[in-house]
């Protein structure tokens, strides 16, 4: 009897780390669902904030995988596809202009993204979620 | 005799096996939404088994292999991104290509790529979807290592780009779906197809040009670093040092006995490829340098040198990977000399590509 619980227990102890793993890979990418305010620039761990022109950039992906960005004050619309072994968003604008964007790290809170653009390739972007 | 065939074939078999190395991709599941099928079986169609000729940690060229075999590899990667249940209907997937590449292609870059060509059936056979994509990402030149241990990383991302695409030609088709058990009236196969251009090679050049014109002589030694394209135009890093000397009579009609002009040349060249090796070859350049000039009293003064420079010509590049180059051409130049302001010459080139 007491091995049958024990074997029990085990299986449940299995299912629930599995579904654990799951939820965590669901909720990393639900995470990215969300409003994204420009925070900072970081090049070679130093901080460099915002110009003035760019002080209420954001990005907004949705479940839609589409996004809504603002830079320096302009507009911007489009679809996005999440490459999750990849690491990276690759942003399609109206126009059908590609970005490739890798995602260094995400929490509820924070989204740091790498843009692979030449002049952007070493720069660190820093958002802050609506949530601050 | 038979000892030395043993030695030798131990020797060659060792050869081999150096020059061979293998990956295997990382098991890591990902969120698919609405999941309707799964990755019954993987053919490999590709004519050549390996992956491709790469650089691995310690600059050696390499023969790149899946640990565990290209099907049973990129099986075992549909089988944890695509679980098998009930409802799902399987799928075929043959493998048409799947390279893996690395070049240097800027002065201080280098490019790491994988092209992969899938194509997508039913169990019966019928072709549903064709799909080939370029996964890219460019590193600092010296980031070889890092480049090594991400191959298998842009596989996996290639090949979930392949999935997502063809699960989003199904969202698009959402009336007639591409893997539906009724398949009336079914739109064409969609398909999304790059197809293939391998990456150029790096040329590395060094370069002696002798140049004349109607009042000066001089030399260039020149670095040309490209990247080759088929189709593209190329636009070369050039770094260069040159030397003239004025030889006409007009440096005494300007009241001077010599002219001696020292400038570096910072600049870009468009090289447009005509046919393998051959190059028509157009630049634009920027001396900076110094003129020393000489008064026919024999007193020395220096001017600031700093002008604009445009040359036409053919280069010519038989060997691909270490060989000759020969360039000829003509050239017009601009510059802030006290001597001769415009000039129009001719140069002649000779050098090593490496």
């Amino acid at each position: 009897m007491n091995t049958y619980i024990r074997v029990i227990v085990i299986i449940n102890f299995l299912i629930m780390v599995m579904m654990g793993k799951t939820h965590a890979q669901e909720s990393e990418t639900n995470m990215l669902f969300n409003t994204w305010f420009l925070d900072t620039y970081k090049i070679e761990n130093k901080e460099y904030p915002p110009s003035k022109r760019e002080k209420d950039d954001y990005i907004l992906f949705t479940q839609e995988m589409t996004y809504t960005s603002k830079l320096e004050g302009k507009e911007e619309k489009g679809s996005f596809i999440l490459n999750t072994s990849g690491a990276y968003i690759l942003m399609i604008d109206e126009k059908g202009y590609k970005i490739k964007v890798y995602i260094i790290s995400i929490s509820q809170k924070s989204l740091i993204l790498k843009y692979d653009i030449n002049e952007m390739r070493d720069i660190e972007v820093h958002y802050n979620s609506s949530n601050k | 005799m038979k000892k030395i065939t043993n030695i030798l074939a131990v020797f060659f078999s060792c050869a081999i096996c150096f020059s061979q190395t293998t990956i295997d991709l990382k098991k890591v599941s990902f969120e698919i939404k609405n999941q309707n099928f799964y990755i019954d079986k993987v053919i490999d169609d590709r004519q050549e088994l390996h992956l491709g000729v790469i650089e691995d940690n310690s600059n050696n060229k390499v023969k790149l292999y899946f640990e565990n075999g290209t099907a049973t590899t990129i099986q075992n990667f549909m089988d944890v991104a695509l679980a098998k249940t009930g409802n799902t209907i399987p799928i075929i997937l043959r493998l048409k290509n799947l390279k893996i590449e690395q070049v240097q292609t800027s002065i201080d870059e280098r490019t790491a790529r994988v092209y992969i060509a899938l194509h997508f059936y039913t169990k019966s056979g019928e072709e549903l979807y064709k799909v080939a994509h370029y996964e890219d990402q460019i590193f600092p030149e010296s980031k070889l290592t890092e480049i090594y241990e991400t191959h298998e990383k842009r596989v996996r991302a290639a090949l979930e780009y392949c999935l997502r695409s063809f699960i989003n030609a199904q969202k698009s088709n959402a009336t007639n779906n591409l893997i539906s058990k009724d398949k009336a009236g079914a739109s064409k196969n969609s398909t999304i197809f790059d197809t293939y251009i391998p990456l150029g090679k790096w040329f590395n050049m060094v370069t002696y040009k002798r140049v004349t014109d109607k009042y000066n002589e001089g030399w260039n030694v020149a670095y040309t670093g490209f990247s080759d394209h088929e189709k593209e135009f190329i636009i070369p890093f050039v770094i260069g040092y040159s030397q003239s000397r004025a030889k006409s009579n007009i440096v005494q009609e300007r009241g001077y006995s010599s002219v001696d002009s020292y400038a570096f040349g910072f600049g870009f060249n468009g090289f447009l490829k005509i046919s393998p090796g051959f190059y028509l070859d157009i630049g634009i350049n920027v001396p900076i340098g110094l003129e020393v000039l000489r008064d026919l009293q024999e007193k020395k003064s220096n001017n600031f040198l700093i002008g604009l420079g445009a040359n036409q010509g053919v280069k010519i590049i038989p060997w691909k990977d270490f060989g000759i180059v020969i360039g000829a051409g003509i050239f017009q130049r601009w510059q802030t000399s006290k001597v001769i302001n415009r000039n129009f010459g001719f140069q002649l080139e000779l050098g090593i590509n490496f």
